[in-house]
C-alpha cells in the first residue's frame, strides 16, 4: 500500500466525521508521511510501520464517537457511541449489547407505564361514555392517578439522564478493557 | 496493573519522552519504535486522547527544512498522571520479576 492508498481508506473509514476534524486527523499522517520521506524512507515503508488504517480509523472514529456523545448529550449521540463500540469486536457484541438493550427495554417499560398513568383522565372521560354511574369517584380517582403519574414521569425524566451517564461509562470501560487486548 | 497493560504502556512511553523534552508526532513514532514493537499508527489516536484529557498540550513549530510540526508539551496534570503510571509500572514488573524468581528457584 502507498501513502495515496493509505490516506484514502483513512478518509473513507472517516467519512462520518465532520470536516474539520476528520481534516485534523488525517493531518497528522499527512505530516508522518512528510517526515519520514525526507529522512529517505519509501511509502510502503512508513506504511508498513503506521499498521492497518482501518484500525488506526477505527480508534479515532470512537474516540470521536463518546465525546460526541460527553459534550452534547443526545440520544443519536450515545447511539453511535454504543453502534461505535460494538463494531470494535465480536465480543464486544455480546457483552455491551445484552445489558444495555436489558436496561433500555426496562426504562422504555417504565416510561410507558409513567405516561400511562399521567394520561388516566382521558380513559376517565372515556369511560363516561358507557357508564356515567360512578363519575366522580372515577374523576378523583383518575385525577389522583395522574398526578402519581407525573411524579413517576418526573422521576423518570432523571432516572433517564443518570442512565445515559452510566452507558457512556459503560462504553468507556468497555473500550479500555478492549484496548488492552489489543493495542 | 491490570489489562490496561499494553496500550497504558505505551501511553507510559509517550508521557515520559514528552516529559523530556517537547516532541512532534513522527519523533516520537521513531523513539518508540527503537525499543518497542507497536503499530505506529496507533499513536496518533493515542496522542489526540491525551490532549483531549488535558494530559499534554500541543503547538506548531516551523522548522528550518519541511513542513511545520506539531508538538507535543506535558501539562501539570500530564505530569501528575505519568507519575502515577510510573509508580503502578514499577510495582508491576517488580511483582512480576519477583514470580518469575521464585518459580525459576523452585525448579
Amino acid at each position: 500500500m502507498n501513502k495515496q492508498l493509505f490516506l484514502k481508506e483513512l478518509e473513507r473509514q472517516l467519512a462520518k466525521v465532520p470536516e474539520y476534524d476528520r481534516k485534523e486527523m488525517i493531518y497528522d499522517f499527512e505530516e508522518h508521511f512528510e517526515l519520514g520521506e525526507a529522512e529517505g524512507k519509501t511509502e510502503e515503508e512508513i506504511v508498513k510501520d503506521l499498521g492497518s488504517p482501518r484500525v488506526i480509523a477505527k480508534d479515532l472514529l470512537i474516540d470521536y464517537r463518546v465525546t460526541q456523545a460527553e459534550t452534547d448529550k443526545s440520544v443519536k449521540n450515545i447511539s453511535q457511541a454504543v453502534i461505535a463500540t460494538i463494531g470494535l469486536s465480536f465480543f464486544n457484541l455480546i457483552i455491551m449489547l445484552g445489558p444495555i438493550v436489558a436496561i433500555i427495554g426496562v426504562y422504555v417499560g417504565l416510561s410507558a407505564a409513567a405516561i400511562a398513568l399521567t394520561l388516566s383522565p382521558f380513559a376517565w372521560i372515556v369511560s363516561l361514555f358507557f357508564d356515567s354511574s360512578n363519575a366522580l369517584l372515577g374523576f378523583f380517582v383518575s385525577i389522583t392517578v395522574s398526578s402519581l403519574g407525573v411524579l413517576f414521569s418526573v422521576g423518570m425524566i432523571y432516572v433517564g439522564k443518570f442512565l445515559y451517564h452510566i452507558i457512556l461509562k459503560y462504553v468507556k470501560f468497555n473500550i479500555r478493557i478492549i484496548k488492552g487486548g489489543n493495542a | 496493573m491490570n489489562v490496561q497493560f499494553k496500550k497504558g504502556v505505551l501511553e507510559l512511553c509517550v508521557l515520559v519522552l514528552i516529559s523530556s523534552r517537547d516532541q512532534y508526532g513522527y519523533e516520537l513514532a521513531q523513539n518508540i519504535s527503537k525499543r518497542i514493537n507497536v503499530a505506529e499508527g496507533s499513536l496518533y489516536p493515542l496522542l489526540r486522547r491525551l490532549t483531549k484529557e488535558d494530559y499534554c498540550t500541543t503547538y506548531l513549530a516551523e522548522s528550518t527544512e519541511g513542513p511545520s510540526r506539531k508538538y507535543y508539551t506535558l501539562t501539570n496534570k500530564g505530569e501528575e498522571y505519568m507519575n502515577e503510571l510510573i509508580r503502578d509500572w514499577k510495582e508491576f514488573s517488580k511483582g512480576v520479576s519477583e514470580l518469575i524468581e521464585e518459580a525459576t528457584e523452585n525448579e
